[in-house]
């Protein structure tokens, strides 16, 4: 029989019992000696990368955003994409999935993911409950949509501002919406136009081609050229130095 | 060089109490307690203080105003202004950052409104 060839393996006995040896053939430096300095010379200098090198100079990272519970309402982020998601609080299971509506739909929909309503679908008797919803379609007086994050208005939708609930509100170019009531949101966008009494904690942001009317109050007002803005306004980065010191 | 291209500049330890006309460009750094017309642009800098109105063809802050501003053509507003009074434009640009509270009366959309049309004179046929 073959005597077994013996096995290469890298581990922690075999790392010491190297240094072991190296140590008895005087092959380390002593403690506290300095290293030669290395001679560069006889190297050949880095080849330069085109400019339209394949090679990966920056990692990008998934984009981070906002999940809240359904249940519990206890919000946390979540990088990347998944189908469902555990809630961390409650464990409350949330589905992720996205969904595009093209038809009637009268049927619940919850998800932390985004729901589209395009201009051939109309909620009827539907309650959609979503992380972002686009709404180019029409609702029924029954249906309610209630975003934790972004709700988009454009087409040719107009629904009454009561069936809607939302975070932040964009609202599409050329459309145009009008709350008879105050509207409060944290981030508002327009592209189109919106009358409204405004109360927003972050952003207004009033984009090229946008217009608003009404009662703008915040701290944050930014009017790119091209935006319209005939309003009572009241912004204060700061905060507002007449309201009563809670 | 025409006038109207000429900027006047009133620095920063200037400060005037009365009213600023100019058929050329503005740039106040100082304070100014009183109005200003300006047939050109008007530029408020970062130490500009102003209580009174300013119109001017354009107008560009980046101080503070306690006062109406009345552009025909567009106001400007940097991060750092600080506005306390009505605005009238035609086109408009505002920073984050400003604090601003006001009237704004800023439509890009709208057709500027026909000038008045002449008199007749006196001699020329009338209907």
């Amino acid at each position: 029989m073959a005597a077994a060839k013996k096995a290469r393996v890298v581990d922690g006995f075999s790392v010491v019992r190297g240094l072991a040896q190296a140590k008895q053939d005087a092959a380390l430096p002593k403690p506290g000696a300095r290293r030669p300095a290395e001679d560069l010379s006889s190297r050949p200098p880095p080849a330069a990368k085109p400019a339209d090198s394949p090679h990966i100079v920056k990692t990008i990272q998934p984009t981070r955003r906002t999940i809240r519970c359904f249940e519990c309402g206890y919000e946390f982020q979540l990088s990347g994409t998944t189908r469902t998601i555990y809630c961390s609080k409650c464990r409350e299971k949330i589905d992720m999935g996205d969904y595009v509506i093209d038809r009637p739909w009268s049927e619940e929909i919850k998800t932390g993911g985004s729901v589209l309503i395009r201009p051939s679908g109309r909620l009827e008797n539907a309650r959609i409950q979503a992380g972002n919803v686009i709404l180019e379609g029409d609702m029924d007086d029954r249906s309610t949509i209630e975003c934790t994050q972004w709700l988009e208005l454009g087409g040719q939708a107009n629904p009454n501002p009561r069936q809607l609930t939302m975070r932040n509100l964009r609202i599409a170019a050329g459309k145009e919406m009008k709350f008879k009531y105050k509207l409060q949101v944290h981030h508002l966008e327009l592209l189109g136009t919106l009358e409204a009494d405004v109360e927003a904690a972050g952003l207004v942001s009033i984009r090229e081609g946008g217009h608003l009317k009404g009662t703008v109050r915040g701290a944050h007002l930014q009017v790119e050229e091209g935006g319209g803005l005939s309003a009572r306004v009241f912004i204060w980065p700061q905060g507002n130095p007449l309201a009563p010191e809670a | 060089m025409s006038s109207e291209n000429q900027e006047s500049v009133i620095g920063a330890d200037v400060e005037i109490i009365g009213t600023i006309k100019s058929n050329g460009s503005i740039r106040l750094d100082g304070k100014l307690e009183g109005e200003m017309l300006c047939g050109g642009n008007a530029i408020l800098g970062k130490n500009a203080q102003v209580k009174g109105n300013v119109t001017a063809t354009s107008v560009t802050i980046e101080g503070k105003i306690n006062g109406n501003l009345l552009a025909k053509d567009k106001i400007e507003m940097k991060a750092s202004a600080t506005v306390n009074g009505d605005i009238k434009a035609r086109r408009l640009s505002v920073e984050d950052g400003v604090t601003f509270v006001g009237r704004s009366e800023v439509n890009p959309n709208s057709q500027p409104t026909p000038p008045p049309a002449p008199a007749p004179q006196s001699g020329a046929p009338q209907r």
